[in-house]
């Protein structure tokens, strides 16, 4: 450990080759010491007034102001190798994404109440509704596919020479029902 | 003892500085774990505090702001010495530094162990009022209905909110005025159900201390785990490990320290302020 030795003492550390070794001088960390008390008697102080939601904001501001001072000042980021605060960026931007999605969910959501909601009455309606429609839709089909059937139109298609049977109207074999002829 | 003990940089690293910077930003990255460790109960708290508003406000109001500004303060100072005890790592070149570090190093350790008395009362206090998960929440199910039933028998009123201030406002009200039916329901839910002088019925209040404890428990462990780390670095500053130009140990468990404090400067508002 003789390569330093050629530090002239007392330089405090500025520079010489290694930024790393950077000495923060005395007054500085009294000064954000005085600064953070000052902080929390303010942050202490605005608490007893009610802006609604605005408190919490201005407690945030105020908590942010105070941790950026420690991180920077006491933790040293500002005078540190600049990969040291990209990394803690980094975890930041992460936290912050992870409050993001949360936050959606919970601003896109409204009241639901689960006994008096009227809302989901309607929706049970409107989902009946669009059953019974589709029903109807097909029952339309097979009485129309049962009537051509009676006036003899359906002919089977794959059939050699069979007579068509009665059941390819079946209901159960509708979807697969063969090829109907054009409606005179 | 004002003399140092010369530290040679592991065989692995290229220098001395390249040893200094790649531990710090081992710390830092460890750091980053960290933050993302509690941002998931923070986001709880924002979660639960967004969709129960009312509940949150009367729940946090038990909390003692005096004790919690103190903590505040407390911690606060521990950085600041903390940080002075770098500083004095940082310019200790023939040993000179070594009492300052460790008297720094042991206000620091004092301020910690303050900061857990300070927590101990609040924790007692509120585990005394039953308010610790799994004792007996004042929001206990069946100690809502039995209210509920008590005051529909006793003045035919329908509650459907425990938290109405109007219906606590009311039977403080008829209990002051003589009632006795209203006397006995207070006094029955005494044990139960109240806090202070205040009559505690908030229904979903447990999420509230849930958060509450799992925040300032996990945060706790984070000062004792820190304490230890200060505890052995001051012993090392006493016998002068660390100087000018090999301080790691005193600046990784400082920034440590320093991550502590900067979480409860979170913690302090959002519990006890807001």
């Amino acid at each position: 450990m003789s390569y330093h030795d050629s530090h002239a003492h007392g330089h405090e550390g500025h520079g010489a080759h290694h930024g790393a070794h950077h000495v923060t001088p005395t007054v500085v960390y009294h000064a954000i010491f005085g600064a953070l008390l000052c902080l929390t008697v303010i942050t202490v102080w605005i608490a007893q007034f009610d802006f609604g939601a605005a408190n919490t904001a201005i407690a945030m501001l105020v908590a942010t102001v105070k941790a950026s001072l420690v991180a920077l000042f006491f933790m040293h980021l500002l005078h540190d190798d600049r990969l040291n605060m990209v990394t803690f960026g980094f975890g930041l931007l992460f936290v912050a994404l992870f409050f993001l999605f949360p936050l959606l969910d919970i601003a896109s959501r409204s009241y639901v109440d689960p006994i008096t909601d009227n809302d989901s009455v309607r929706k049970a309606a409107q989902q009946q509704a669009l059953q019974d429609a589709h029903a109807q839709k097909y029952e339309d089909k097979l009485s129309q596919l049962s009537r051509l059937n009676q006036k003899g139109f359906i002919t089977a298609t794959a059939g050699e020479g069979e007579a068509p049977a009665a059941s390819a109207v079946d209901p159960a074999a509708a979807p697969a029902a063969p090829a109907v002829a054009p409606t005179p | 003892m004002s003399s140092i003990i010369a530290h040679k940089h592991a065989h692995f690293f290229h220098s001395a500085d390249q040893e200094a910077s790649s531990a710090k930003l081992g710390i830092w990255l460890f750091l980053v774990t960290e933050v993302l460790l509690f941002s998931g109960l923070f986001v709880g708290y924002t979660v639960i505090k967004t969709l129960h508003p009312e509940m949150w406000k009367v729940a946090s109001a038990q909390l003692d702001w005096v004790l919690g500004s103190v903590n505040t303060i407390v911690l606060i100072s521990s950085s600041w010495t903390v940080a002075l005890a770098v500083r004095a790592a940082q310019t200790n070149v023939k040993g000179e530094n070594n009492a300052k570090i460790g008297v720094l190093l042991i206000i620091t350790i004092l301020c910690a162990l303050g900061f857990l008395g300070i927590k101990y009362m609040e924790y007692s206090h509120k585990i005394h009022d039953g308010l610790l998960w799994g004792t007996k929440y004042f929001n206990h199910p069946d100690a809502i209905a039995a209210l509920k039933a008590g005051v529909k028998s006793t003045f035919g009123l329908e509650v459907t909110a425990l938290s109405d201030a109007s219906f606590l406002e009311t039977l403080k009200a008829h209990a002051a005025a003589g009632t006795e039916q209203a006397q006995h329901l207070i006094h029955h839910y005494a044990s139960t159900v109240t806090y202070k002088d205040t009559l505690m019925t908030v229904e979903q209040g447990h999420l509230f201390f849930g958060i509450y404890f799992l925040l300032t428990g996990l945060h706790g462990i984070h000062v004792v785990i820190g304490m230890s780390l200060l505890i052995w670095i001051y012993v090392g500053s006493v016998k002068g490990r660390y100087y000018r130009d090999y301080y790691t140990p005193v600046e990784v468990g400082g920034l440590y320290w320093h991550l502590v404090d900067l979480i409860w400067i979170y913690l302090f508002p959002l519990l006890y302020l807001v």
